[in-house]
């Protein structure tokens, strides 16, 4: 036996929670600023970089990345050093940590308002900014994996094998999804294109939200909420249940965002099938939570952490009601594009996220400072500003989406669209964007206040660190590096995995063995378990071990990931590229790219979905051919204005010319904002010949002809358009950004035969091919 | 002709595999918990792990290493 004495490094997580609150006021402040910008156009100011399809990427990198990602640092850093009864591993490595996660969040907000972005959802940071989160999030596991190795507590608490779910998780789809070639400093074209990137960035998107806004918290509330509550968890066995079938569950669910899209029905259902399933943990989660409280329910009336502990649980159970429910194809037909999406998100991240956060904080802060909060009034009148504004908020959003969907689907009796003007169901839900930006304004003014109150707190305190005295029981024999890797778990762990690979490259007959095999292994691990008295089970002896923990934790995400996305990936190389699909000319090419660094597809689709709505409203249903040559895809997730997918032709490049310097001139009461800078900025035509280069690695064909000679075709194709629009009396140089954006949106949905073999579907893209 | 491709490919047995094994193993961690643990008292001792965590000493030594 050995007494220690700790000192626990609650230096860093002050920061994180400062950190936590200053980005959060900031996150939330732009979100009103877009949300203002929905409402009334005139909010862009005709300034690039106040624009809404720019700001909107950093809304929601700011709140997710900055805001929760802070204050999961702080709740990970308190807690961790508590539940393994030492202080974190590094200091200097908590500090590059804090320090680097800034900088990170700082060159966020500097890039994005300027255009640099991947235009993945979650994922627009270019790719210097993607390798320095590697780096900082791999000083993270490191600093966190030391500390488990060196900890003075035999058993790793629930909590922690959520934040390693979360360590593990998160590096995994961090670099999966921004695998890209370089064409600059702030440039790059993803290596995915098409179906693939779609299906590699929902994988992703869908599990940022799973292990970046989700697990983290759970492994908050695993312990702030029975140390507010002052009793322990109200099932542990549960919890065990919760833990690995959420992290199995939901790296299966990215699909959903893909429902009736053109990738592969397989996958669709299986996302479908897989978010469905995800009830059951979900809710044995929240329940998990909620009942922790039992016999403290008083505790509601008078403690401010309390209460928004349990309303953000209370929550976070919506929004997992709401999810699977979303993911049933019939309702995503009426849901998806609609803002009934954006306040499902808002019931997640204000309620679940926002409310974790507050009762954290309010719990924490004192404790940091060692004093008392120094209002609890204005901690309650936070509760209720903030249940009030999200309220406001999420159900604003579902009238408003359900409208709009009903709208966008409805027929008049002689079976025409009964809106054919997309504007018209805009006009219709306009109220309802003034109502949110009334919830949100009051949320963040709640948020606010909470800022205030914290503050006032610390002010009032003094910085210290908790101690705490341990009793550590000396090892008799400490477990070497090969005893690690040789248990069991490990070596069943291995067994089962080489069985998969095994199924996956051999025939039905080898996968039924397979099977056999596995069930085989688990009843021997069951049987030896039992025959050994006194000896820790499997759970147990994963409990002890973060190593193997860590490892099983992989494995378990890993399935899911390999399994779904292998075969949309493999088959790249299967499918002969003999199709109707063509690459974008030089030109198109440069267009493209304004187009994903103005952000157009924060608010247009281009993804048809086989329904007769949409095939009488924009065109035929969008196949895979159609953007098989987009690095990256550009299918988007939000219908705020028209599907643009079959926009190539529709309409005359005056059209565009007008519709882009002045959106209402073309289609009155459009919420568009303004880009009048198309027209003045020039578009890169020097390094046009790299872009096609870097595509050409990519497997689009074009030959190196057409890439030495694109400069030249950039420009014929160009003058085609500005001669075009000459003829109406509109004069605009041919190398501006406006020109090239006209010649990517008529290509849109048409295909241009071979060069020289048939007549032009276009005009405009076909004179400078 | 994806859409065909992918009906006709063998690898697409991974995600049922994956199906499989994941509610195999539900199955059993279930089982474990609740049949074979259930009388185990060592879940209720883990649960205690945040309350016995910290004491209530507080010192102001900021960022000191013991």
């Amino acid at each position: 036996m050995e007494e220690r004495h700790i000192v626990y490094d609650d230096g860093t997580v002050r920061q994180f929670t400062w950190a936590a609150v200053i980005w959060g006021v900031v996150g939330m402040s732009v979100g009103a600023f877009v949300a203002t910008q929905l409402a009334w156009w005139q909010a862009n100011f005709d300034v690039p970089w106040l624009t809404f399809s720019r700001l909107r990427p950093l809304h929601t990198n700011a709140v997710i990345f900055a805001f929760v990602g802070n204050m999961m640092f702080a709740g990970i850093y308190y807690s961790t050093q508590r539940l393994t009864k030492t202080r974190m591993a590094s200091d200097l490595l908590s500090k590059i940590h804090f320090w680097g996660w800034q900088a990170i969040i700082v060159a966020a907000a500097i890039t994005l308002p300027l255009g640099y972005t991947q235009s993945k959802e979650y994922a627009e940071l270019e790719w210097p900014i993607d390798i320095a989160i590697a780096v900082v999030w791999v000083i993270f596991a490191i600093n966190f994996f030391w500390t488990l190795a060196k900890r003075n507590e035999k058993n790793l608490y629930v909590a922690l094998w959520f934040y390693i779910a979360t360590i593990v998780t998160v590096a995994v789809l961090h670099i999966v999804n921004n695998l890209s070639i370089p064409v600059g400093l702030l440039k790059s074209y993803p290596i995915f294109g098409g179906v693939q990137d779609a299906l590699v960035q929902w994988w992703y998107g869908h599990n940022a939200v799973a292990f970046f806004l989700t697990t983290p918290i759970l492994g908050i509330m695993y312990y702030f909420l029975p140390k507010a509550a002052e009793r322990p968890v109200y099932s542990y066995r549960l919890s065990i249940v919760h833990f690995w079938a959420l992290v199995f569950v939901y790296i299966w669910a990215g699909p959903h965002h893909l429902l009736y899209t053109s990738l592969p029905d397989w996958a669709q259902s299986l996302g479908m099938v897989f978010s469905v399933m995800l009830w059951a943990p979900s809710w044995g989660g929240m329940l998990n939570g909620l009942l922790t409280l039992r016999g403290a329910w008083d505790k509601l009336r008078t403690d401010p952490v309390i209460k928004f502990l349990i309303a953000g649980v209370t929550f976070y159970g919506m929004a997992t009601f709401e999810g699977p429910l979303l993911s049933i194809k019939s309702v995503s037909a009426l849901g998806h594009y609609t803002d009934w999406i954006v306040g499902h998100v808002h019931a997640g991240a204000l309620g679940w996220n926002g409310f974790m956060a507050a009762g954290m904080f309010y719990w924490l802060v004192p404790r940091l400072y060692g004093t008392k909060l120094h209002s609890t009034k204005a901690a309650d009148a936070h509760f209720w500003m903030g249940t009030a504004g999200v309220l406001r908020y999420v159900v604003a959003m579902w009238v408003s989406g359900i409208s709009q969907g009903l709208m966008w689907r409805a027929f008049t009796p002689e079976g025409t669209l009964l809106y054919p003007d997309f504007v018209e169901t805009l006009l219709a839900i306009r109220p309802l964007y003034v109502v949110r930006l009334v919830g949100g304004s009051l949320y963040l003014a709640g948020f606010v206040l909470m800022g205030w109150n914290l503050w006032k707190t610390a002010r009032a305190g003094e910085a210290v660190n908790g101690e705490v005295d341990v009793v550590v029981e000396t090892r008799e024999k400490e477990i070497g590096a090969w005893g690690l890797v040789a248990g069991k778990p490990v070596f069943y762990a291995t067994g089962l995995f080489g069985l998969c690979v095994l199924y996956a490259v051999t025939n039905v007959f080898v996968a039924a063995a397979a099977l056999a095999g596995i069930v085989l292994v688990g009843l021997f691990a069951v049987l030896t378990h039992r025959k050994v008295d006194g000896r820790p089970g499997w759970h147990a002896l994963l409990e002890g071990n973060s190593l193997v923990f860590t490892v099983f934790t992989l494995i378990a995400i890993l399935i899911g990931g390999v399994a779904e996305i292998l075969p949309t990936v493999l088959i790249h190389d299967t499918v002969p590229r003999t199709g109707t699909a063509r690459p974008y000319s030089a030109l198109e090419l440069a267009g493209r790219d304004v187009y994903v660094a103005e952000g157009c597809y924060n608010c247009h689709s281009q993804q048809i979905r086989p329904f007769r709505s949409e095939k009488l409203r924009y065109g035929d249903p969008s196949t895979i051919d159609d953007s098989i040559y987009d690095h990256p895809f550009q299918w988007g997730s939000k219908r705020t204005g028209p599907d643009l997918a079959r926009v190539g032709s529709k309409y005359p490049n005056l059209w565009h010319y007008t519709h882009l310097l002045d959106p209402r001139a073309t289609s009155p009461g459009s919420n568009m904002p303004n880009y009048p800078w198309l027209a003045v900025r020039p578009t890169d035509v020097r390094g046009i010949s790299d872009k096609l280069r870097v595509m050409q690695r990519l497997g689009v064909p074009y030959t190196d002809a057409e890439v030495d000679a694109a400069p030249q075709a950039l420009e014929a194709q160009a003058k085609a358009i500005t001669g075009d629009l000459e003829k109406s009396g509109v004069s605009v140089e041919w190398d501006r950004e406006l020109v090239a954006l006209i010649a990517y949106l008529q290509r849109l949905g048409k295909t241009p035969p071979q060069p020289g073999n048939a007549p032009p579907a276009t005009v405009t893209v076909m004179e400078g091919r | 002709m994806f859409q065909e491709a992918y009906r006709g490919s063998e690898i697409l047995h991974l995600p049922m595999f994956a199906l499989f094994l994941f509610i195999g193993v539900f199955v059993g961690t279930l089982v474990w918990l609740f049949v074979f643990q259930r009388h185990s008292n060592r879940f209720a001792r883990l649960a205690r792990i945040p309350l016995d965590a910290e004491s209530d000493v507080a010192s102001s030594n900021r960022g000191t290493k013991p």
